[in-house]
């Protein structure tokens, strides 16, 4: 199991993100955005890059349940980094808390994200497991996009190589396409 | 006497098949990535048609998409990514980055077909006819053999050839006859997943229930020639025994996604 990096327990951070619900239910109410939310924001940010950078790297899973749960953890914190890049956009433009709103909406498959997560850290996975873990990862994006809380393609290409990104996106497609040709000409004039 | 505008025109449904779904997903990736290599190609290209396509009829609901093709499509780009994993190596960043752009894409096409409910007693029924259409191809393909092959385009010859140019007529007869039934002939060595059986099966049931409803042309959009569409040589032979058993037992016609483009195009309304 994991040892070597900070292992909050499941409800210290449960705790937090329900502390992150309260502030965003009180600007709802109150019509006002409450910049003291970036805190435990950061805080959140900060332990779930932590669990991601272990992940990157860790060789005592199989390749896959160890990427299951590295993508998991990267989808969190990138998510959390959008909500506070938001809140931040919203306090420079004086903007209502419409933001809180879509904060809220997405804070509930947050917690859904990271309760999976965290039931199947630092095991093997059976593809159902993978399978469901991504699924919710999947949730997860589609009501980030929903809310206008889902990092675009230029953030996340951001803290990466793109030319490493293409090369790798290339070798993918062109595995994708000999995968379907299963005969030995697709025979396409 | 009928008049043309009394014809009853039918309904056009247009159903994907996972292959075109994860096909137009990378297509529409690789052009945000300004990947010339993946964007230029015509495999890729072929899906982007009939998506762009469905985009502006989105409101006739003309694409559809079963609950199986649906988590086949997920399940199948994900194990996509997850084998790139463990030939790139061991640094998850870049699968991860492409896992999420391909997967919202995926989603974002999803998002424009209709999710149709499936008769699960009715998908039953027709997955027994399903497995014995099959079985009946594979009996068919047994009997396509070099011997039979050759025999067939022999006897083709004896009716076009003169006696002198017979030799060299029926070596591209041989050749022809092979193409005209590739389709038929990779069945042997490819026989249909239980997941082709499965998704076939419950476009069966679908085109039942469209046509109880109004007059309806089903289309499964596949890139998969083995099972589902015809192959189409460069020569203008068209290889489609099994395409054709498929429409003429199911009422599903199959074909690859820019032909069935073509045809939405065409469509009014």
């Amino acid at each position: 199991m994991v040892k070597s990096v900070e292992r909050r327990s499941f409800a210290v951070v449960l705790s937090q993100l329900g502390d992150i619900g309260t502030r965003l239910d009180g600007m709802i109410e109150q019509k006002k955005l409450d910049m003291s939310i970036v805190h435990p924001l950061d805080e959140l940010i900060q332990f779930s890059q932590n669990r991601e950078e272990h992940w990157k790297t860790y060789k005592g899973l199989s390749t896959k349940s160890a990427f299951v749960t590295y993508h998991s953890w990267r989808n969190i914190r990138l998510i959390l980094e959008k909500i506070k890049s938001r809140f931040l956009e919203a306090e420079i433009r004086h903007e209502n808390p419409g933001v809180a709103i879509d904060g809220a909406k997405v804070l509930g498959s947050l917690v859904d994200a990271y309760t999976g997560v965290t039931e199947i850290e630092g095991r093997e996975l059976s593809k159902d497991e993978q399978s469901a873990t991504l699924n919710r990862i999947t949730e997860l994006r589609n009501v980030a996009y929903s809310c206008n809380m889902l990092p675009s393609i230029d953030d996340e290409l951001r803290e990466a190589d793109k030319e490493a990104v293409i090369e790798v996106f290339d070798n993918f497609a062109v595995a994708v396409r000999s995968s379907e040709e299963t005969t030995e000409d697709s025979a396409r004039d | 006497m009928q008049s043309q505008s009394e014809v009853v025109k039918k309904r056009l449904k247009i159903a994907l098949e996972t292959s075109v779904i994860i096909a137009a997903s990378v297509y529409f990736v690789s052009k945000e990535l300004d990947s010339e290599k993946t964007a230029k190609d015509v495999h890729y290209e072929r899906a982007q048609k009939l998506i762009t396509e469905l985009k502006n009829r989105v409101a006739q609901r003309t694409g559809v998409v079963t609950r199986t093709i649906l988590r086949e499509s997920r399940n199948a780009l994900r194990n996509a990514i997850t084998n790139s994993l463990e030939r790139e190596g061991l640094n998850p960043q870049n699968p991860s980055i492409i896992l999420n752009q391909c997967g919202d894409r995926l989603e974002r096409i999803v998002e424009m077909l209709s999710l149709e409910p499936i008769d699960q007693k009715r998908k039953d029924h027709f997955f027994t006819q399903v497995v014995s259409m099959y079985s009946m191809l594979l009996e068919r393909a047994s009997l396509v053999t070099e011997r039979t092959t050759r025999a067939l385009a022999e006897d083709r010859t004896k009716l076009t050839a003169s006696p002198r140019y017979r030799g060299i007529k029926s070596e591209l007869g041989t050749h022809e006859v092979r193409q005209e039934f590739r389709q038929l002939y990779n069945l042997r060595g490819n026989p249909p997943t239980p997941r082709d059986r499965e998704i076939l099966s419950e476009l069966a049931a679908l085109s039942e229930s469209y046509s109880a409803e109004i007059p309806t042309d089903l289309y499964l959009a596949s890139t998969d020639s083995s099972h589902f569409s015809p192959m189409r040589f460069p020569t203008g032979i068209v290889s489609d025994q099994i395409t054709k058993q498929i429409e003429e037992t199911f009422h599903v016609r199959c074909d690859w996604p820019d032909v069935i483009a073509e045809i939405v195009s065409k469509q009014e309304g």
